[in-house]
Formats: C-alpha cells, sequence, structure tokens
C-alpha cells in the first residue's frame, strides 16, 4: 500500500490536516516519508478529482479535508486491499 | 542544499504555482535539507510539466487537424457565380478598412508604449506593448483562418472579376479543335473599376490554367486589343483571347500573377491572402 494518493486519504480519514502534518502522519503509519513533490503530486490530483478540498488556513500552511466522495472511494479501496490481504493470507498459509 | 530545491519549485507549471506555490514552499520550510528532498521535487515539477504539454499539444493537434479536415472539406466545393453579369473583386473596403485599423492600432500602442517607458512607468509600457502585439496576432491569425475556410469563387461566364480597378470578364469561348489539340477562343471584357486613374496591366501576366494546374500562355495575336491595353475610368473594350489545351483537359480557368502590394495580402477576404484559395474565371 505504497500509492501516495491512498496514502494522503488515509491520513485525512483522522481529520483535516495540512502538508506537513500529512507527511509525518503517514511516515507515523507506515514507515515511509513521502518527499514534498510526491505529497502535492498526490494532493493536485485528488483536488482535481473533488476526493480532497482545501479548508480556510491562517497561515500559508493550508489544511485539506476528505470529501464525501473521498470518503467513499477510501472505502470502497480499504474493502479491494481487505480482499487481497485474505486471499493472500489464506494462499500463504496453504502454500 | 534548500536553494537546489526552491529552484526546483520554480520547474512547475505558473498555473499550479499560482495555486499551490505558497503552501508548497511553506511545507519546504519545514523539511531538512536533503539533496533528494530536491531530487524529488525537480522530478515531480518535470512531471507535471510534461502533462501540462501534453494537454496543450493534444488540444493543438486536435485543433489543427479539425482545422485542416475542415478546410479541405470547402475546397471541395467551389462557389461558382450565377453568371447574370455580377462583378465580383479580389479585395473588399471593409477588410481594407479593419486591416488599416489594426495597423493603426500597433502604430498608436507603439508610441503610446514608447511614452509610458519614457514615463519611468515599464509596466504599463509592458502591458501596452503585448496588448498590440496581441491585437496584430489575433488579427493575423484570423486572417489565415477565414483565408482556409472559405472556398474558391470561380467566376462564371458572363461575370466579371476585378484585382483592384482591372477587371476581365468572359462573354463567350468557341473551341476548334486541332488534332490532339483544342485551340479556344475567349471573348472578353476589359474595364476599370476607377473614376480617376487609368489602368493596364502587363501583356503576359494572364494565362489559362486546367484543374491539374498546368498552365497554357496565352498567344499573342496583333490582330485583337492587347491585354496591356490601358483603360480610362468607366472605359470598357472587348477583345479575345486565344490559348492550345489538350483535348482531355477537363476543366479550364482564366488566370493571373497579379502581384499584390505586400499589404494587400494581409486584408481579410482578399483574394491575395496566404492560404487563400485564389479566385479563378471559369472557361469550361
Amino acid at each position: 500500500m505504497s500509492d501516495p494518493t491512498l496514502l494522503v486519504l488515509a491520513s485525512l480519514s483522522e481529520g483535516d490536516k495540512h502538508g506537513y502534518a500529512m507527511m509525518e502522519d503517514i511516515e507515523r503509519f507506515t514507515g515511509l516519508r513521502l518527499g514534498p513533490g510526491t505529497l502535492y503530486g498526490a494532493i493536485t490530483r485528488l483536488e482535481e478529482r473533488g476526493w480532497i478540498k482545501p479548508v480556510k488556513a491562517d497561515d500559508r500552511r493550508r489544511p485539506y479535508t476528505l470529501t464525501a466522495t473521498g470518503r467513499e472511494y477510501l472505502k470502497t479501496q480499504l474493502g479491494v486491499l481487505e480482499r487481497v490481504l485474505k486471499t493472500a493470507g489464506r494462499r500463504l498459509k496453504h502454500a | 542544499m534548500k536553494p537546489l530545491t526552491r529552484f526546483a519549485a520554480k520547474l512547475y507549471p505558473r498555473s499550479w504555482r499560482e495555486r499551490y506555490g505558497a503552501e508548497f514552499e511553506a511545507l519546504l520550510d519545514g523539511t531538512g535539507a536533503d539533496p533528494r528532498i530536491a531530487l524529488n521535487v525537480f522530478r515531480e515539477a518535470i512531471g507535471m510539466q510534461v502533462q501540462s504539454w501534453k494537454a496543450i499539444g493534444s488540444a493543438g493537434l486536435l485543433g489543427a487537424a479539425a482545422l485542416c479536415l475542415t478546410s479541405w472539406s470547402v475546397g471541395q466545393n467551389p462557389y461558382s457565380t450565377p453568371g447574370t453579369q455580377l462583378v465580383f473583386r479580389q479585395d473588399s473596403n471593409l477588410g481594407a478598412m479593419v486591416g488599416f485599423l489594426v495597423f493603426l492600432v500597433s502604430i498608436v500602442g507603439g508610441l503610446v508604449s514608447s511614452i509610458l517607458r519614457q514615463d519611468g512607468r515599464s509596466p504599463a509600457a509592458k502591458r501596452v506593448r503585448w496588448a498590440s502585439a496581441g491585437t496584430i496576432i489575433v488579427y493575423l491569425a484570423s486572417v489565415l483562418l477565414v483565408s482556409l475556410l472559405t472556398p474558391r469563387t470561380i467566376v462564371s461566364i458572363g461575370d466579371s472579376y476585378c484585382y483592384d480597378i482591372w477587371c476581365i470578364g468572359v462573354r463567350s469561348l468557341n473551341a476548334t479543335p486541332q488534332g490532339k489539340n483544342i485551340l479556344y477562343t475567349a471573348r472578353v471584357r476589359i474595364f476599370s473599376d476607377a473614376n480617376r486613374v487609368s489602368t493596364s496591366r502587363a501583356m503576359d501576366f494572364l494565362y489559362a490554367r486546367d484543374d491539374q494546374g498546368r498552365r497554357f500562355p496565352l498567344i499573342q495575336d496583333s490582330s485583337v486589343i492587347p491585354a496591356d491595353v490601358t483603360i480610362s475610368p468607366g472605359e470598357s473594350v472587348e477583345t479575345s483571347m486565344m490559348f492550345i489545351a489538350p483535348a482531355n483537359v477537363r476543366k479550364l480557368y482564366l488566370t493571373g500573377d497579379y502581384g499584390a502590394m505586400p499589404w494587400v495580402s494581409l486584408f481579410f477576404g482578399s483574394d491575395m491572402s496566404p492560404l487563400h484559395r485564389r479566385t479563378l474565371l471559369g472557361l469550361r
């Protein structure tokens, strides 16, 4: 699960965050540190698709929030991942 | 390494920088001076640039293809005049007026820009300069577009065509077989569209051509009024023009190397505009 867009969605599912907070959070739960370019590439794509949106900021650091369609998309992707993990686990047991 | 990262951040497309630039800078402020960060930002910036070029390139290619297709389709259906003694002109007064207006705007724009620059108002001077250049570019592009999308006019026998103030119309055409060739004799009327000045054309500027672009020069005949006759205002002369063409020629036209003044080709609707399908006098 190293798709940066999915990692950003997973990070925002906990609550609104700005770029740096997302980087820290993602590193905490995956051990991966996204580069700033990679992170903002993912943010750009997610905002274009309407899965996240910016919220008002008091300074230059702009937080983002998950939209309803973004949340639905994340749920669908997690469902797929869960099935993949269950199938792979089951198959590894029998191997 | 931070300066390198900041330089890489400047490589993002302008629209992206306008939207995300400030917050991205804020994020970079919080990151370390690792060369891998600079590399990461550089790679993403180039990726975004390629994406935006792809979009612009695809749209441009699609537009050009649609334009070529439409232009080709328009070229398949020339407009034939009704042959009811109408007069068609190589240029239009309106086209010349619009062209003159654009010329005037660019001159005034240049002057205003120079004055503003001398006054130390460089940003305003730059804006005026860009506006003038933009007007000229849009005008020239429109002239080319109109030329591309205008079908060729075939002036039928009975109608006339004016190049500037010099006009010619074919009245009738006789064909006399001569072996594998045909001797054509066209009865033509040459007249002036001027109010004050006399006009004439060079003897050899007219020629016949077929639909495949083959040229057939006119035969000089000293017994008829020559094509380079000088015409006074309001005057009209009847004469004939002869040429020989193969019998298998399907379509024949009379046309000429008019040699227009350069600025005439920049007018809307001018027969001399680049990419314009030149008007032909239909013979058969």
